[in-house]
């Protein structure tokens, strides 16, 4: 289960590699085919866009499991040892909530929206809203993970929060 | 009155620790689930938020400060800083501002000032026995030039949220750094002579400045292209922020000679978790923003302000207030994307000037950063120093003063940011 964890994160972290290379290298390659070869790149900025949204869905396991989500960790220095592990606990189920209500939102919307598509790169709706229930369906496993960790570790993380 | 509830139980979880998704999100879930409202409107505005082409621009210039900071670039900037204001009185606090101004061409992210140059700054004043608390006070300060000078983070997500262009908030911003900067050099300049601290024994020589110049001058280039591209109209913010990569990548890879492909990678998964992590608050805070028009937050707001007063500076000045009350407790992201939706349509009601709004709204936030308890920047300063928060602190109360000075000035001066903008795209 660990090895499956960890190979899911190795593939979350170099497929978001490759969405923020695409991510750069679009509008890069717009600018020169107009710029250069007077040729404007229909869609391209579409498929920017869809990059973006890939790159945040997919790459939000990958911050969680980081400590890169922000936090005010004050409140709960002030509190006790256990009480602060219940509090953390609870916040990584409500975590878990959340994000599957998210993919449960995403898999009905794409149910919903199965012919349609988007308007110039006239790409499926379940390609379009893929990434979000995708990245919902991975921070699910990534929060599922560390309600397990803290829960099995018995007392409170000092520090979730890591910035540099 | 259930928008009330809304903020209040974000308000809430937020103090209780949760994280800024979950804080922002939940309610908003509760309230879609209370009003029997489909599933399909949480998934269409949490992925339609992101659905913006200025909004690309954030990870690419996120990836840009990363690069430079992994090519080792910062060091050339930070010796050219010091053989051009090394003399001055503070020597290397003077170093530290007006190196913070260059890299902020380049960085549009205060954090990412800190995490690169701030590391070589607050060392080399070590060295030169500053107290690394003062040393960690000049970098928070100066730092946030860099999310004011484009091209600017904050500016960029301000801008997608409230409809205002991106490229005349960048543009608007110019002049406010410059005035913090030259605000924060004098500050430096009266405390160092009221401290003794110690500067270079002799201004530089010609050839010593053109020796550091050289060096430092592709990362030099790197603002000027960017606003040149803007003025003229060739780019879009997002071009620009992608032309701007391929621009660091080359002069680190041909000039400098010191980016590796692990430093490539290294910056990138910066970036990635930098800007996913942002992004993941803007598509979580848009159903925030659909259910306070719903409830007619900014209507209830605009008639409740109006009736205080029309006076577009008194509201000025009871934004300001509440902005800083709030960047006391909220990061500036989460700030800008709950409260600009909210302000922005009462302001500009009585008359103020959007881009301008836009500026005051953003530096003011920004010196949220650096008041406690929720200062990223005095976390992170005070981490890199290894100084506890509360030196870092005292050493900060004499830079509030120059930062203040220059948020009142910016809100009332208004051509101090509508200036560039209007001679670039008109009024």
């Amino acid at each position: 289960m660990t090895q499956l964890l960890a190979s899911v994160r190795t593939g979350v972290r170099w497929v978001s590699f490759v969405l923020l290379a695409l991510l750069v290298l679009t509008p890069l390659a717009q600018v020169v085919m107009r710029g250069v070869f007077n040729v404007p790149m229909a869609g391209a900025e579409e498929l920017a866009r869809y990059f973006l949204i890939s790159l945040t869905f997919i790459a939000a396991a990958y911050v969680t499991e980081q400590g890169g989500q922000i936090r005010m960790e004050e409140f709960q220095g002030l509190l006790a040892p256990r009480l602060r592990w219940l509090l953390q606990l609870a916040i990584e189920l409500a975590g878990v909530a959340m994000f599957a209500v998210l993919l449960v939102a995403a898999v009905i919307t794409i149910a919903n929206n199965l012919r349609n598509q988007t308007a110039t790169l006239e790409m499926p709706f379940w390609l379009f809203m893929g990434p979000l229930a995708l990245g919902s369906l991975l921070l699910v496993v990534e929060t599922v993970a560390m309600f397990v960790h803290t829960l099995k570790r018995r007392r409170p993380e000092d520090k979730q929060t890591v910035l540099s | 009155m259930q928008g009330l509830f809304v903020v209040l139980a974000f308000l809430a979880l937020f103090v209780l620790g949760f994280p800024v998704v979950l804080a922002i999100g939940i309610p908003c879930i509760v309230y879609m689930f209370a009003h029997g409202l489909p599933m399909e409107l949480v998934a269409q505005r949490t992925l339609y938020a992101l659905d913006s082409f200025p909004l690309v621009a954030v990870p690419v210039f996120l990836f840009v400060g990363s690069l430079m900071n992994s090519a080792g670039i910062s060091r050339y900037i930070y010796r050219f800083a010091d053989t051009a204001t090394g003399r001055l009185p503070g020597g290397l606090a003077q170093v530290n501002i007006f190196g913070s101004l260059i890299f902020a061409g380049m960085s549009g992210s205060a954090l990412a000032d800190i995490g690169g140059l701030g590391r070589i700054e607050i060392d080399a004043m070590r060295d030169k026995g500053f107290k690394p608390a003062f040393a960690a006070a000049v970098t928070s300060a100066s730092a946030i030039v860099g999310p004011i000078f484009p091209p600017s983070i904050p500016l960029i997500i301000y801008g997608t949220v409230t409809g205002v262009s991106v490229i005349q908030l960048l543009l608007g911003g110019i002049v406010p750094a410059l005035l913090c900067v030259a605000m924060l050099m004098l500050t430096t300049g009266w405390l160092a002579t009221r401290r003794n601290y110690p500067r270079a024994p002799r201004g530089p020589t010609r050839a010593e400045l053109w020796r550091d110049f050289k060096p430092a001058f592709p990362a030099i280039m790197a603002p000027v292209i960017l606003i040149t591209g803007m003025l003229a109209g060739f780019f879009t913010p997002t071009e620009i922020a992608a032309v701007t990569v391929l621009y660091a990548i080359l002069i680190s890879s041909l000039f400098y000679r010191e980016l590796t492909w692990a430093g490539v990678v290294r910056a990138a998964f910066e970036t990635i978790r930098a800007s996913a992590g942002i992004l993941l608050i803007v598509a979580v805070a848009a159903l925030f923003g659909w259910i306070l028009s719903v409830e007619q937050v900014p209507q209830r707001l605009t008639s409740l302000m109006l009736s205080i007063s029309s006076n577009p500076y008194t509201l000025l000045l009871i934004v300001n207030l509440l902005l800083l009350i709030v960047g006391m407790f909220l990061d500036s992201t989460t700030a800008i994307l709950v409260i600009a939706p909210i302000i922005a349509k009462p302001l500009v009601a009585a008359g103020v000037d959007p881009v301008h709004l836009g500026m005051v709204v953003v530096f003011n936030l920004m010196v949220g950063l650096l008041t406690p308890p929720m200062g990223l920047a005095l976390f992170l300063v005070a981490d890199i120093a290894k100084v506890t928060m509360k030196d870092v602190l005292r050493e900060m109360l004499p830079y509030y003063v120059p930062l203040i000075v220059t948020l009142l000035l910016i809100t009332y001066v208004p051509a101090l940011t509508t200036w560039i903008p209007r001679l670039a795209v008109g009024p």
